[in-house]
């Protein structure tokens, strides 16, 4: 007898990086480790399950920045190489280890069975487009892929309506460009909900978004269902918020399942392991600096030194991560039997994740899912995966309510991305913002020149909106190119601004720039007018 | 770290995850010896100028969290100049002016050199700030107001559905939030509402050194969270400024709860003025050390010149902190 639901929600993200003007460079690896750790292992899982004929339904927030480089024909070039090198590497590596290393021997078969997989899934199953996998995936019913504001611009700290309201307008776009239809839902980015946005998820007929628990829990009024039931705003949208004792589960490092000894470890890779400089120099960086490269010897093995690590033995974690996804089903379904009691109704629980927690850092979390699907599919009839738009069709009546401005970042609210080491971002960011709703109200027909100007304004200043910048200088990895990177889109914009305003246009340097910021090249600027419309 | 990931809530989610970062390179065994060619510096990309100054009237007002407002502003054109001008024998300095329009109060700070300001706050209230010139002669006069901005009211709302099928009693509420997994104790600790600057030391000595009533306080508090018998706990502060508040807190966790957890989670709301209220009664600020001054800037904001309470918390004045807006707030640093 069914008794609650379940919806596992993914959020899958990363910045637009993409550096034309180098030929190699460094933080484009963000995304070519999570295609070929997180999202093809997902693809892969997700196409097996449905293969076995295991129903399952999956909430996915792709966001328009990974959906504008997983279509990047520049991107791909290069992830294809980046991918040749490693298979290349894999064929050495399985060579290497049988003579030398017999007890890495059968990881090493693993990398190259992955990494040729890898391959065959992104140049032959799609043509080197990975979205296609995906689409297809949500067109058959198994996910339910939701977008994200345009660029993970952080709304609460933005300076107008229109700013915004383009997040999500430009967002819907892109996401009709990608995937052929509207978007249902949102993942608003960082979870970060301020008092009245749900008015431009309503203007785009956005039907729900994700928020942290205590966007319900200290809304007003109080929520009779707490977490395990949607609320609606004053502007009809549904608010689902995250189950933190799901959450703890696979995050906590105490008792979440990925620190369990079987497990990859992840600070043992062989970029740093190799003792041979001339071996292992192909597949660094020009540099030639040690880094990780996505080969992984070693397991999590307990609480000991990084060289006291023991070899990998991937069917033993292949066999825990199903014991894993066996204690999280016990556990939701114990949780929604006693839930359904008390509130009178199935009990939605809703789990949200990064998706690049899967594969990523947690390398047997793919497997996980899969396990997890299958065993709900086949070993019990209590909880059903659902979507939250699959909600709001069997209970179309809930709780009206004015959920609490918050975010999912430490504290719940907006200080990591606004502090001491962030501040200086949003007079610039905010002036930017102004400006640009000046020239489209100012230039509200415009076509040659003029037209390609504004167009790039809006794209640099969707850049420099970029929530991730802040959080990287927050938490102090990686700050130069964070800093960098705001800096280039609030010097482009405004030297566009001024250019405008002068109207003196360097084309030579427009193209230049245009090169280089190739995100949404179907944006119309208009959509920063105070109506939003582009027509 | 080849990506990032906010791995972190509010909620109780581990303070450390096993995937966060962790410096490696000490511990693994790269062979460095001499044949190993060190690769050059390269060549560092701090990204492209952006303006230091823009040339428009701008004042903006945003929220960090319930306790913490942030303000920054560009001036067009130098104020002083044109006063100079008006008023050639006044000497004016800048100063902001906190307006807390829930309460109607308001109070003023130094803003001699800056272009923004970090403000401690209340929570669930909506201010504005001005900028503006005083001067003795003159008094004040405004120059811009920024937008207006409410804090999150940081716990639990006292509003109950009025539609029926989604009433629920202080009980079965409490119920609620327990399955929800809301851990009072998480969300709120007394250091976290009024933090304090210096070594571990420096801060025992500091809450050590607070009043009786404040020590009485923080005793109620901990009772209540403990279920306690807090009725009669309220009684023991008696001071005739907190007795209207007490009265305050009395109805409303009698309203809401038998066992004094909604009460509890009521305080985050109520807490900072209760903490100003006994401190002022207390006359325990000085305003002399960057911690008093901490913590007058965090008090100050019901205790301005157009309050009726004592002068002494009345006015941060300028110092070498406040000439760095921001850069000393203790609950900023970590």
């Amino acid at each position: 007898m069914e008794t609650g639901y379940l919806s596992l929600v993914l959020h899958a993200h990363l910045p637009f990086v993409r550096h034309p003007e180098y030929p190699d460079f460094l933080e484009e690896d963000w995304l070519y480790e999570a295609i070929s750790e997180t999202y093809i292992p997902l693809l892969v899982a997700f196409q097996t399950l449905r293969n076995e004929g295991v129903k399952f339904r999956l909430t996915m927030s792709m966001t328009p920045p990974l959906c504008e480089m997983l279509a990047d024909s520049l991107l791909q070039e290069r992830y294809s190489h980046h991918l040749d090198k490693l298979c290349e590497l894999a064929e050495k590596e399985v060579e290497r280890t049988r003579n030398e290393a017999m007890n890495f021997h059968s990881a090493a078969l693993m990398y190259q069975r992955h990494f040729n997989e890898c391959r065959e899934v992104f140049e032959h199953q799609y043509n080197r487009n990975i979205i296609r996998g995906f689409k297809e995936l949500q067109d058959e019913g198994y996910l339910e892929i939701i977008t994200c504001g345009a660029t993970h611009g952080f709304l609460p700290l933005m300076s107008s309506d229109e700013a915004k309201r383009a997040q999500i307008q430009i967002a819907k776009t892109n996401y009709i460009k990608h995937f052929g239809r509207a978007p249902r839902g949102i993942w608003l980015a960082e979870c970060a909900f301020g008092l009245g946005d749900d008015r431009f998820l309503k203007e785009a007929e956005i039907q729900f978004f994700i928020s942290d628990a205590h966007a319900i829990l200290y809304g007003s009024p109080r929520p009779k269902r707490g977490i395990y039931a949607p609320v609606i705003t004053p502007q009809g949208v549904g608010v689902f918020a995250r189950d933190t004792e799901t959450s703890e589960q696979v995050w906590s490092s105490e008792t979440g399942y990925p620190g369990d000894p079987m497990y990859r470890e992840f600070y043992r890779d062989l970029g740093y392991d190799s003792q041979d400089e001339e071996y292992i120099k192909p597949y660094l960086h020009d540099d030639g600096v040690r880094r990780n490269i996505g080969y992984k010897y070693h397991r999590i093995t307990g609480k000991v030194d990084l060289h006291q690590k023991e070899p990998y033995v991937p069917e033993w974690a292949s066999e825990r991560a199903a014991s894993h996804a066996g204690n999280f089903m016990e556990n939701r379904r114990a949780q929604a039997g006693y839930l359904q009691e008390k509130l009178g109704r199935h009990p939605l629980i809703l789990a949200p994740y990064d998706a690049e927690l899967f594969g990523h850092w947690w390398f047997e979390g793919p497997q996980f899912l899969y396990y997890l699907f299958k065993k709900l599919h086949f070993d019990q009839s209590e909880i059903r995966t659902i979507s939250p738009v699959d909600y709001l069709e069997i209970y179309p009546d809930n709780q009206n309510q004015i959920p609490s401005a918050s975010s999912w970042g430490a504290e719940g609210y907006n200080r990591v991305w606004i502090n001491h080491q962030t501040d200086w971002m949003y007079v610039h960011q905010n002036i930017a913002e102004q400006r640009m709703v000046e020239l489209a109200t100012r230039f509200r027909y415009s076509n040659g020149l003029l037209l390609r100007v504004l167009n790039q304004a809006a794209r640099e200043l969707l850049l420099a909106q970029s929530s991730d910048w802040a959080f990287i200088i927050t938490t102090g990895t990686m700050v130069q190119y964070a800093v960098k990177r705001f800096k280039d889109h609030i010097h482009r914009f405004t030297k566009l601004y001024e250019m405008v305003l002068a109207e003196n246009i360097d084309e030579a340097w427009l193209a230049e720039v245009e090169s280089k910021d190739t995100i949404f090249q179907e944006i119309d600027y208009r959509v920063y007018t105070a109506s939003g419309t582009s027509s | 770290m080849p990506f990032f990931f906010d791995l972190s809530s509010t909620f109780p989610l581990a303070t450390r995850s096993p995937f966060e970062p962790v410096v490696v390179k000490d511990e693994v065994p790269v062979d460095l010896n001499s044949a190993t060619e060190v690769p050059a510096e390269p060549i560092i990309d701090t990204g492209l100028p952006i303006p230091s100054h823009y040339d428009i009237d701008v004042m903006r007002l945003l929220v960090q969290d319930p306790f913490h407002l942030y303000v920054y502003w560009q001036l067009k054109d130098n104020p002083f100049e044109r006063l100079k001008r008006l008023f050639p024998t006044s000497e004016f300095h800048t100063v902001l002016k906190l307006i807390d329009e829930t309460t109607n109060i308001a109070v003023f700070f130094d803003a001699a050199f800056g272009r923004d300001y970090w403000f401690s706050v209340f929570p669930d209230r909506t201010y504005k700030v001005e900028i503006g010139l005083r001067s003795e002669a003159q008094g004040y006069i405004k120059l811009m107001t920024s937008n207006a901005v409410t804090t999150p009211r940081g716990t639990i709302s006292d509003q109950e559905d009025t539609d029926t099928q989604y009433q629920i009693s202080a009980d079965e509420y409490v119920e609620v939030l327990r399955e929800s997994h809301l851990v009072p104790e998480r969300a709120f600790t007394p250091q976290g509402i009024l933090p304090v600057a210096g070594t571990p030391e420096q801060q025992t000595a500091f809450w050590e050194a607070m009043p009786d009533s404040f020590q009485h306080l923080m005793s109620i508090i901990a009772d209540v969270q403990a279920g306690r018998d807090y009725e009669k706990l309220w009684e023991k502060l008696s001071q005739a400024e907190l007795t209207s508040l007490v009265h305050e807190f009395l109805s409303i966790i009698n309203r809401m709860s038998s066992d004094g957890e909604l009460g509890y989670m009521l305080l985050l709301r109520h807490l900072p003025e209760l903490l100003r209220r006994t401190l002022s009664a207390e006359g325990a600020i000085e305003v002399s050390g960057p911690m008093s001054l901490y913590l007058a800037e965090r008090l100050g904001i019901a205790a301005s010149e157009m309050s009726t309470l004592p002068s002494q918390v009345n006015f941060v004045s300028s110092s070498e902190q406040n000439a760095k807006p921001g850069k000393w707030l203790p609950s900023m640093n970590n």
